[in-house]
This record gives structure tokens, C-alpha cells and sequence, in this order.
């Protein structure tokens, strides 16, 4: 074989073994979902599900039980899921409990949350991303002890 | 006559407000996942090197960033961010710069010319914060309000209703949405503090601290522990315990 014949098939693998990783990292553009979700008054259940795999890393069905995707979200709903994800136990009454009043509670006592609320207010835009971000930067400390 | 001379001021006043302002430059150091900026209606992707204008606002994906160069200042854009260039100019003897923080946090380290007249703001909705010093940290959100952490130097906090307190060492100002005056600017010291007296209590004491975390009151209005006045010196340590 002739070696140009060569480098031009490892030219072409090396095309197709790259492509697919640029088409997964240009999937999803966070920029743009973070912006239209700041200005949404009211965040959604799929909203805060999407931001909760995105910064977590780790994706939660719905269940059938619980809300719908598109239904409003509850501060308590994301609260259960970040506890959970961050293994918030040092409290007690949530480690026995597992509720979203408790895990609300459990997400306030560690700064990651207002005391002034409560499990079932509803979450701007702006409130899902600073939650978020919160939890993202004590789960990364929490990685780094 | 007249005219010509007319015509030579305005190509002087043109030629030295060009002198006075062309060296302001925004510069894109490094970019770390997704970080985009703005121009028009689409969101354009940061790269390492690109000059960006004044006005312009910046936004990061989730564990992204972005580090600028404002004029020889170094500014840190942590994750989920939004801000915009609000003021950036440059002269021969001063340099003016405000950041608008929408959203998120970041991290502004000030370069100093002894001969340079240097502000350097960073506003919110709620309160601006000024670099005095060299280096601070910002974060804002609906939730936290405002809070500057001095890193390095000293940093004049302002709310809106011209309240101002300069930081310095571990002070810290904090002004939530919605408040009339910032937050005690030893917040961030007296929980130090309460960690270090919590970390003393005997297997007994945690057990049942374990137990009624929830229910223990945190701060001197609730009954908790009071002001520290001073971390570098002795003071007075108001302890409120509350037995069953």
C-alpha cells in the first residue's frame, strides 16, 4: 500500500473518532438554556432536572408520582434531589425522614438556601441557577477535602 | 479665518480624546468550557486572545469560565456568570472601569500605576463594590444578595442607599435584596468562631447537637451567639445556652 494511500486512512480515522466527541460537547448549549432560564419568573420541574444533570452530573427520572416535567417547580423538590446528591446527614431529622420539608431545612443550614421560605414556594430562574451554583461549589469543596 | 480655525480645534480635540482613550482594552486570557459573549441577539463562543468591546456582556455554562484582561486587571468569571463591561477607559493618568454583575461570581485582581488614577467598580441591582486594594471576590444572586470577600488590599462596599463599609483582612460585606444597611461586616468571623467552639464540646454535647442541629438558634437575634468585635485582639463573647 502506498503510503500516501496510509496517511490519508489515518487522517480519515482520526476525522471520524474526533467528530462524534464535537457533536456531543455542541449538543447542548448551557449558555443559552441559563439565559432563557434566568428570565423565566417561575422555573419548571424539567428545568430544574435538566440544571440538576448539568451540575451534578447524575440524571433523575420522574416518577410517577411526583410532579410533571412542566409543572411548577417547589423549592422543596430540588432540595430532596440536592440533599440526596450531597449527602447532606449531618442533620439528623433528615437523615430519618428523607422529606422535602427536612431536606429544605438540611439545604438552608448549610448556606445553600434563604431560611425566609419554605418547602413549597416556587423558584425563579434566577433562584434554580444560584441554588445550583451553590451546591456545585460545595460538592466540589467537599471533593477537594 | 474663523472657520480654519474652528476646523484645527476639532481635529486637536479629536486627536488628543483618541489619545486619551485608545489604550482601554478588554482581552479574553483563557476560556474554560463553554463561555460565550454577546453581540446582537446570538451568544458567540470566547476564544483566548479576542479583543472585546465596552458594553459587552459575558456569560458561562455550568463548571466553565473565563479569565479577562481589563486594561492590565485580571478578571476571574466563575461558573453560571453573568456580567457586562458597563465602563471601560483608559487615559494617561486614569483608568476607570465598572463591571456589571448580573448574575454568579467572579474574582478581580487590579493591577496598580502609581501615576494612574485607578477605579475599578463591580455593581449589582443592590450595591457596587470598589477595589481600593487589589484583589476581591464577588458573588451575587436572588437569594445571597451582594458579598464581597477581600482577598488582598482594602474594598469600599455601597448599597444603594449610599451605606458604605471598608473591608479589610477576613471582613466581609453582605447586602441582601430587599434590606435598608448590609449585613455585620464579622459575619463571616463569628461563624469561624461558633465552628471553633463547636469543634471543643465533648462526644456528648455533639450527639445531641447532631440530634437538634436544626433547631439551634445561629445568630445573636435568635438567642445564638453573640458579636466578636476584634479577631486580632481580646474581646467580649456573649454565649446564650438554652437547656432542655
Amino acid at each position: 500500500m502506498k503510503k500516501s494511500t496510509i496517511a490519508g486512512l489515518i487522517i480519515f480515522s482520526l476525522i471520524i473518532a474526533v467528530q462524534p466527541r464535537q457533536a456531543k460537547a455542541q449538543a447542548f448549549d448551557e449558555v443559552a438554556f441559563l439565559d432563557n432560564l434566568s428570565k423565566k419568573d417561575k422555573a419548571t420541574v424539567g428545568d430544574a432536572l435538566k440544571l440538576f444533570e448539568l451540575v451534578i452530573g447524575k440524571k433523575e427520572p420522574l416518577s410517577k408520582d411526583g410532579p410533571a416535567n412542566n409543572a411548577v417547580l417547589k423549592k422543596g423538590f430540588i432540595s430532596l434531589k440536592v440533599a440526596n446528591a450531597l449527602n447532606l446527614t449531618d442533620s439528623v431529622v433528615f437523615t430519618l425522614f428523607k422529606s422535602e420539608r427536612y431536606a429544605f431545612r438540611a439545604c438552608v443550614a448549610h448556606g445553600l438556601l434563604n431560611a425566609d421560605a419554605s418547602e413549597y414556594d416556587t423558584m425563579s430562574g434566577e433562584e434554580l441557577i444560584e441554588f445550583l451554583t451553590l451546591a456545585s461549589e460545595y460538592k466540589d469543596k467537599g471533593a477537594s477535602k | 479665518m474663523k472657520k480654519k480655525i474652528i476646523l484645527i480645534l476639532s481635529v486637536i480635540i479629536f486627536f488628543i480624546r483618541f489619545a486619551l482613550t485608545s489604550f482601554a482594552e478588554i482581552t479574553v486570557v483563557s476560556v474554560k468550557g463553554q463561555a460565550k459573549y454577546k453581540t446582537g441577539r446570538q451568544w458567540i463562543d470566547l476564544k483566548p486572545g479576542l479583543k472585546l468591546p465596552e458594553g459587552v456582556k459575558i456569560s458561562t455554562g455550568v463548571k466553565s469560565g473565563a479569565v479577562l484582561n481589563v486594561n492590565g486587571s485580571s478578571v476571574t468569571i466563575s461558573q453560571m456568570s453573568m456580567l457586562k463591561i458597563e465602563e471601560n477607559n483608559l487615559s494617561r493618568t486614569e483608568s476607570n472601569t465598572t463591571i456589571g454583575l448580573k448574575r454568579g461570581g467572579l474574582r478581580a485582581r487590579v493591577s496598580r500605576v502609581k501615576t494612574l488614577k485607578t477605579s475599578f467598580k463591580i455593581s449589582t441591582p443592590i450595591a457596587t463594590s470598589s477595589v481600593r486594594g487589589t484583589e476581591q471576590e464577588v458573588f451575587y444572586g436572588p437569594g445571597t444578595g451582594m458579598l464581597i470577600k477581600v482577598l488582598e488590599g482594602e474594598i469600599l462596599g455601597e448599597n444603594m442607599n449610599g451605606l458604605r463599609r471598608f473591608l479589610r483582612g477576613k471582613l466581609t460585606f453582605r447586602q441582601d435584596n430587599g434590606k435598608p444597611s448590609p449585613d455585620n461586616i464579622a459575619g463571616g468571623l463569628i461563624d469561624e468562631t461558633k465552628g471553633g467552639l463547636i469543634g471543643n464540646l465533648t462526644d456528648e454535647e455533639k450527639q445531641y447537637l447532631l440530634l437538634l442541629s436544626d433547631f439551634i438558634p445561629s445568630s445573636p437575634d435568635q438567642g445564638g451567639i453573640g458579636d466578636i468585635p476584634s479577631p486580632y485582639g481580646t474581646g467580649n463573647v456573649t454565649v446564650s445556652p438554652v437547656f432542655p
